[in-house]
């Protein structure tokens, strides 16, 4: 299974929300890249294709889904798949990107990424839905790593289980550092240490963002500014591997653009240059 | 257990049903919650005048109705909030002001949907002031499920023609 090779690269961007919207023309120059929640346009009326059109006119977008609910062992939703296809043959993106976990399970529609169980089952079971959905979207496709504040038990730790999915699939990976720090902090381990575990020559994209404290939880909230911890790995990430491009996502407690783009200048600065590498092709 | 068993466990427990054995109780119990605040909080951002016409009794309202209610779909965060302020919008137990608010808003988000759609409404006040009625009526239209929506607003004291 090939994993993409030559991909362009983009910069810092933002995760576009609505409300935003107006922040982001305002900035259009400074901003390369618009990751879109794909969910939100599946089924896009007359004003969401007119939003979809201006967005494209002035951006690369990058569309982020949520719901296909890679990691399912009940298997994969064919409307959804066929909608995510229309939605992403529309857009030809470079790349586009899911998680590894699942929101489906024995009818139940959590409404939320859940954590796999990290075992030999897990990979064979998202490797099974990822050739399926290869069937219907031919762009590139990379993996993030969700956050989480409880741990199934399995065979391996999440690094090496992060590893055997990515090349298991042949897919890049979108390393939410602010996930990492997240489930670091969680569970008790070093981030660093892990992320030499993990196989950061297939990292394409990163997304970033701050979260909040609850009792002895941290919450991957979106709903902060990136606390220096997670700056930290960024710049390590970046000094190790060929990102192409590091999205801010910011859901809550949304502050005037200024603040959202001094963060995204500060990741711009960080990247490395265009002339870095690209993932490494594995012929299918 | 095989992945499908423990995924349907998992995903039972999270909506708030019995939790499997062998499995953390206190962190799965705590997700459960966390994931009630999340549906709280994407809600009030579909619903952000019936959020401040509850006020305080916001957490405590959806509360409940998160726990007869499941959303299933991809639609999740909007049907999960529409559907909230139904409940509101028929609750013959709180004032007339907040159930209009919370219709109010319905409406808004369902001429977001691509049906053909048309609505007259007395309107609620603001966002920021959503109990002090401001006299007038919405009406939204569509030509057709691709139609372009349409928006007229006319107060008791005059009118004036908005479209998009």
């Amino acid at each position: 299974m090939a994993v993409a090779t030559d991909l362009p690269f983009l910069g810092a961007g933002l995760g576009y929300r609505a409300p935003l919207r107006a922040g982001v023309f305002q900035h259009r120059h400074e901003l390369p890249v618009l990751e879109i929640i794909a969910d939100d346009y599946l089924e896009p009326n007359a004003e969401q294709r007119d939003e979809l059109a201006l967005l494209r006119e002035h951006f690369t977008l990058i569309p982020h889904a949520i719901g296909l609910s890679l990691g399912s062992a009940d298997g994969l939703d064919g409307r959804y798949v066929e909608a995510l296809a229309r939605l992403v043959d529309h857009l030809a993106p470079p790349w586009w990107s899911e998680h590894i976990a699942f929101t489906r399970a024995g009818g139940i529609d959590i409404g939320h990424l859940t954590p796999l169980p990290p075992t030999r089952e897990a990979v064979d079971v998202i490797t099974a839905n990822v050739a399926t959905v290869r069937t219907s979207i031919r762009a590139p496709l990379i993996l993030e790593n969700p956050a989480s504040t409880f741990a199934l038990p399995g065979e391996m730790d999440e690094a090496a289980f992060i590893r055997a999915v990515s090349e298991a699939t042949g897919c890049g990976l979108l390393l939410d550092v602010t996930n990492l720090h997240v489930n670091a902090c969680n569970f008790h381990y070093d981030a660093l240490t892990a992320l030499d575990r993990l196989p950061l020559d297939r990292v394409v994209q990163l997304h970033f963002t701050g979260g909040h404290r609850r009792v002895d939880l941290e919450i991957d909230s979106h709903s902060h500014p990136t606390p220096e911890p997670v700056w930290s790995l960024i710049a390590e990430v970046c000094r190790r591997a060929p990102v192409r491009a590091a999205i801010l996502e910011r859901d809550q407690r949304l502050p005037p653009i200024d603040h959202l783009m001094s963060e995204i200048r500060r990741a711009q600065a960080l990247l490395p240059r265009s002339s870095c590498p690209g993932v490494r092709h594995d012929p299918g | 257990m095989t992945l499908a068993e423990v995924q349907r466990a998992v995903a039972t427990a999270l909506i708030g049903g019995d939790l499997p054995h062998g499995y953390d109780h206190h962190a799965l119990r705590l997700a459960s919650v966390l994931l009630i605040a999340k549906r709280r909080v994407e809600a009030s951002a579909w619903l952000p005048r019936t959020r401040n016409a509850l006020g305080p009794a916001w957490n405590a309202r959806f509360e409940l109705h998160a726990a007869v209610y499941r959303p299933t779909g991809w639609h999740h965060p909007r049907d999960d909030a529409l559907a909230f302020a139904e409940t509101i919008a028929s609750d013959p137990r709180l004032p007339r002001a907040i159930r209009d608010t919370a219709r109010f808003e319905v409406l808004q988000a369902r001429s977001t949907i691509a049906q053909p759609f048309l609505a007259a409404f007395v309107a609620p006040g603001t966002v920021n002031t959503p109990l002090r009625p401001v006299a007038g009526v919405h009406v939204w239209w569509r030509w057709g499920a691709s139609g372009r929506l349409r928006h007229f607003y006319l107060p008791w004291t005059g009118t004036w023609l908005r479209g998009t």
